[in-house]
């Protein structure tokens, strides 16, 4: 009795099911490809959506496309759901479904859940690089979705499987290098960052992170020298100048570290970080007045980290019995 | 006369170049599906803790296309997925404005001597 009642069940499901017979759907996809050459997005998805489950690939791509137009991700990522699934040998169906499931995440609210997407899309990018080892945009894609998601130690891992692929190609070294340098891999940082700046001289950064790499291995001296250098070399580059700001301010140099971070406002005047750091130095070299205008200006960019150590400056001056410690507590309290 | 005629055939053929490819940036392939997605990631992706990939993307035709399926296009018996995309949308980041936190061991008790100053830089070096 039940097996026949889901007989019947069964039966009616198929019954309601859209019927359609290859020249009507090949008339309907001929339809949609003409609708979506003008733009009429809308359109596709009415003519090819209910067909979904009988769509040849290249309508399941422009139906998915349609939807990815129209900023519906969830829809688009049903779709290549169902091309990635129709297609598991290929790369291509595997990318496109990766990367719907990115942008779906992008617009995902809930935390969790466009994590879990997140990390899906990971394993979908890591079949990519499988399938197709040559297939770079595959490679990019898993390496930056694992920076994104902080999974810095399996990011490292696919880079150097990417160099091995790849080549010791500019971009992949200073990458090499950076992540040596930010994951404590020193003596590695110390090669890789050196090849990065010969490939690379004109990048900056890669400058930065060897002399990090040289303050890790307690080589300050080596470190010194070759951020002098690399801030000699680029001032034009905040990222530089801030660094050589940085280590002076630690150092307790701050006619120096002034003199840096005043460079990294010059080369980016949006930059909360080396504003920070000179109404710091400027402070602490005994030029209050001057400062002050640059610590509201900080504490504009970035409120969270500048108006404590601003109320401090205030307090500071005020036990020095300083006439700038009221304008110094005002402008402090301007932040909020 | 015959000037004129050849204009005219000129002008012909470059109204059906300009709509041929008015037509071809319609269709949809795999790369320009893959292009299209870059742009609409990269606004996402563009963190300051990420490196550009200037460099990294795929540059025309260093694809494989062992692993891809013999799909027609509506349009054409070209394959869907098409060649690999070019590498204008990638993560074109700046790369002097990366942002990792520089840690350095301070010096101690005394700070030591103070070196030199980077004097008379040149902001347009």
């Amino acid at each position: 009795m039940r097996s026949l009642l889901l007989f019947l069940f069964s039966m009616t499901a198929f019954a309601g099911a859209p019927h359609i017979t290859d020249t009507a759907l090949s008339a309907r996809l001929k339809a949609a490809s003409a609708e979506y050459e003008k733009s009429n997005y809308p359109k596709v998805i009415e003519l090819l959506n209910p067909y979904s489950e009988e769509l040849p690939n290249p309508g399941l791509m422009i139906l998915a496309n349609s939807y990815s137009r129209r900023g519906l991700y969830a829809d688009e990522v049903r779709v290549l759901r169902a091309l990635a699934g129709r297609n598991e040998r290929s790369y291509q169906a595997q990318m496109l479904l990766g990367q719907g499931l990115e942008k779906q995440a992008m617009i995902t609210k809930d935390a969790d859940a466009a994590k879990k997407m997140r990390v899906e899309a990971v394993q979908v990018f890591r079949n990519v690089f499988r399938m197709n080892p040559k297939y770079q945009a595959g490679f990019e894609s898993l390496y930056a979705l694992l920076l994104q998601i902080r999974a810095a130690s399996e990011a490292r891992d696919i880079l150097q499987e990417g160099l091995e692929r790849f080549g010791h190609t500019p971009a992949l070294m200073r990458e090499m290098c950076r992540l040596d340098s930010t994951g404590g891999f020193v003596t590695q940082a110390l090669t890789s960052c050196r090849e990065s700046i010969k490939l690379s001289p004109n990048k900056p950064d890669s400058y930065v992170y060897l002399s990090q790499s040289f303050f890790d291995q307690r080589e300050n001296n080596s470190a010194e020298r070759e951020l002098v250098g690399a801030a000699n070399r680029f001032p034009a580059s905040e990222f530089v100048q801030w660094s050589a700001g940085t280590v002076f301010l630690k150092k307790k140099n701050f006619p120096a570290s002034a003199r840096y971070f005043g460079q990294a406002v010059k080369a980016d005047p949006n930059s909360a970080r080396a504003t920070f750091g000179y109404a710091q130095s400027l402070f602490e070299a005994g030029q209050e007045k001057e400062a002050l205008p640059v610590y509201k200006k900080a504490c504009k960019m970035d409120p969270a980290t500048v108006v404590e150590p601003f109320f401090a400056a205030a307090s500071r001056l005020r036990q020095k019995g300083s006439p700038l410690a009221s304008a110094y507590k005002e402008g402090a309290s301007g932040c909020h | 006369m015959k000037k004129a005629r050849m204009q005219i055939i000129f002008f012909l053929i470059g109204l059906i170049s300009i709509s041929a490819s008015a037509q071809s940036k319609k269709r949809l392939d795999f790369n320009s599906y893959v292009q299209e997605n870059y742009q609409i990631l990269t606004h996402q992706k563009l963190d300051k803790n990420q490196l550009a990939f200037d460099e990294l993307l795929p540059k025309a035709g260093t694809e494989t296309t062992t692993n891809a399926p013999d799909f027609n296009n509506i349009k054409s018996n070209d394959s869907v997925w098409g060649s690999m995309p070019g590498g204008s949308n990638s993560q074109n980041q700046n790369s002097q404005q990366t942002q990792p936190t520089i840690q350095v061991p301070v010096p101690s008790p005394a700070p030591a001597a103070a070196p030199a100053a980077p004097g008379g830089e040149n902001p347009n070096q």
